[in-house]
């Protein structure tokens, strides 16, 4: 993670508690209507996550857009639903409006008509011709993120942490395979709370640590599970002398074990049908 | 939320107008503060924020310095977003136009001392300015030295992504840039302060280009024509012309006939800020240890420095 983590708007401004944002969320309830709410309340919420990751995504890879990219626009969608609650606004219109504020935050800046039409392609239904909608929404999304658009994410700490376990100690050297792994992890995990709950590094150690410990049968096709055994208790080691919070990294375990669990369940089709209830 | 923030605030005059905005001036009712108010223009075609304040806000969001301009606040109002900026009403180009004023080796000391910190702090963060002029450097009421105007400023990136070479206000423009460096580093922010200190010691602009084919001549001509030997790669950047004017690199006898108030100190920084190469240009951490900031005279004193209001 960059030195400047610690100073920053994301620890200093957007860092909550599991009790803040549980409070906040509450209190986004009070604006429907009890037959609404109990609409909404009737989604898996997990599923919910799950179908906005998959919109950023497909929008994303339509238009060559980088993970990165994607993983900031990520997080403005979860903060910005700490804000207003999902089901009060066209869901697909802010997910095309926090692809476009974040390939500008990044300097890869997308014309607001190509974003338009291509989301448009996407989802004819809620995206209309006219580019002002995205440019409104805009407003709105800057707005109830307190202005603040600098996202820290894991993928530099995973690499840090990574080279630090190789240093410590050979044994613990991460394969490609197990960095592409926890790569892929780390993207999944922006369809939990933790990017709003965690800094990035405990992000990274938790999906480093699903890796190596409950995702070890991956180096078991190379090595013998004795060596395994020893692997996995040489990185414990490490874990316990890096000084990262055990507690709160196993907490992100929990949750995204959690994450899979529930997107055992999910059906892309049916989310689609249930939401479009909700926003109609 | 945003009729809250707004109501904290008075907009009392239209102070300025640029490409991307409207600067009042007004106060923070309960404080009595005087602040600065700058609306950003609706695009014309309404194309969504612009990317230059986007930048502003983003890095100014993050930034708290002494020697960097102070977001207080963001708001919008109708479809258009205003930051409230703390309210600095000299910058130093003004001060170095008005010939009524003196300049002490003092003064212009304190000044380098008070940019290069703010600078150091920006890179520190990883953040490049990529427009230091003396434009944007605003003087506070009590004297201190501000940098502002983050509009072309970005996140130094990774180190495979290309960045574009057309940055910085002409004149303060590092050879690096001139020559179309899609790579390239915080230096080129070390060279415009360099630029700036030469102006602040000459109260004339150093390299006043008239177009881009002219900077590189009147580049070359003050600080001497690079070779392939100094600066390998030199050539091979995108925009090196074929053809170039040879001069030689300025001796220190050239130098301080140019400079003449100047101390060797002083000389020495200032060739160090503005090594051709970039690679061994010096950084800001390292400007700041320099002879120059502990030698005497001292740097002037805020309550003494010329251009503070209060």
């Amino acid at each position: 993670m960059s030195a400047n983590y610690w100073t920053s708007s994301q620890r200093l401004h957007w860092l909550l508690t599991k009790e803040t944002l549980a409070e906040r969320r509450k209190g986004l309830e009070d604006i429907f209507d009890p037959g609404k709410l109990q609409t909404i309340k009737a989604l898996n919420p997990w599923h919910v996550r799950v179908y906005l990751h998959t919109l950023i995504h497909l929008l994303g890879q339509n238009l060559s857009i980088r993970q990165r990219i994607l993983a900031t626009a990520e997080v403005y969608l979860t903060r910005f639903h700490t804000k207003v609650p999902f089901g009060e606004i066209n869901p697909y219109l802010v997910v095309a409006t926090a692809v476009y504020v974040a390939c500008k935050v990044e300097e890869h800046p997308q014309h607001i008509r190509t974003i338009t039409s291509e989301a448009r392609s996407l989802w004819p239904d809620y995206i209309s011709h006219d580019p002002t909608k995205i440019a409104e929404c805009e407003f709105y999304l800057i707005e109830e993120l307190g202005t603040y658009l600098v996202i820290f994410h894991p993928y530099k700490s995973l690499m840090q942490i990574s080279d630090a376990m190789a240093r410590s100690n050979a044994q613990i050297t991460m394969a490609p395979e197990e960095i592409q792994v926890t790569w892929s992890m780390i993207n999944d995990s922006y369809i939990t709370d933790l990017h709003l709950l965690n800094p990035p590094h405990i992000v990274a150690m938790a999906c480093i640590y699903m890796t190596v410990v409950l995702r070890s049968h991956i180096m078991r096709m190379t090595m013998p599970s004795e060596a395994v055994k020893s692997r996995i208790e040489a990185f414990m080691t490490f874990f316990g002398e890096s000084n990262v919070d055990l507690e709160q990294t196993i907490d992100c375990v929990q949750e995204m074990i959690s994450l899979y669990v529930n997107w055992d369940t999910y059906s892309e089709k049916q989310c689609r049908v249930e939401i479009a209830k909700v926003i109609t | 939320m945003n009729d809250a923030v707004m109501a904290k605030y008075t907009k009392d005059k239209k102070v300025g107008e640029g490409t991307f905005a409207v600067v009042y001036v007004g106060k923070q009712v309960k404080t009595d503060r005087k602040i600065a108010i700058k609306q950003i223009k609706e695009g014309e075609f309404k194309d969504g924020v612009d990317m230059s304040a986007i930048r502003e806000i983003k890095f100014l969001q993050e930034i708290r310095h002494a020697n960097v301009i102070e977001l207080i606040d963001v708001f919008t109002a109708g479809p258009r977003l205003s930051m409230v900026l703390e309210f600095l009403p000299t910058d130093l180009e003004g001060l170095i136009k008005d010939t009524k004023i003196l300049f002490r080796l003092g003064d212009v000391k304190a000044w380098m001392l008070m940019a290069t910190r703010g600078l150091h702090h920006c890179h520190r963060l990883q953040i490049l300015h990529r427009d230091l002029k003396p434009n944007n450097l605003l003087i506070s009421p009590t004297g201190e030295l501000k940098i502002a105007d983050f509009g072309l400023a970005r996140q130094m990136p990774n180190p495979k992504d290309k960045m574009t070479p057309t940055v910085v206000t002409r004149w303060y423009r590092a050879p690096e840039l001139l020559f179309g460096a899609r790579y390239y580093t915080p230096a080129v922010d070390v060279w415009s302060l360099g630029l700036i200190f030469a102006e602040l010691m000459l109260r004339l602009p150093y390299c006043p280009g008239e177009d881009d084919i002219d900077q590189i001549d009147k580049t070359f001509r003050a600080f001497g024509t690079p070779t392939e030997e100094e600066w390998p790669g030199l050539t091979s950047l995108p925009a090196y012309p074929k053809t170039v004017n040879k001069y030689p690199h300025p001796s220190v006898q050239e130098l301080k006939m140019r400079f003449s108030a100047a101390t060797e100190n002083g000389l020495e920084l200032f060739q160090a800020m503005t090594e051709l190469n970039p690679a061994d240009r010096v950084s800001c951490e390292e400007a700041l240890t320099a002879d120059y900031f502990t030698e005497f005279p001292r740097p002037t004193k805020l309550a003494e420095l010329p251009g503070r209001t209060e």
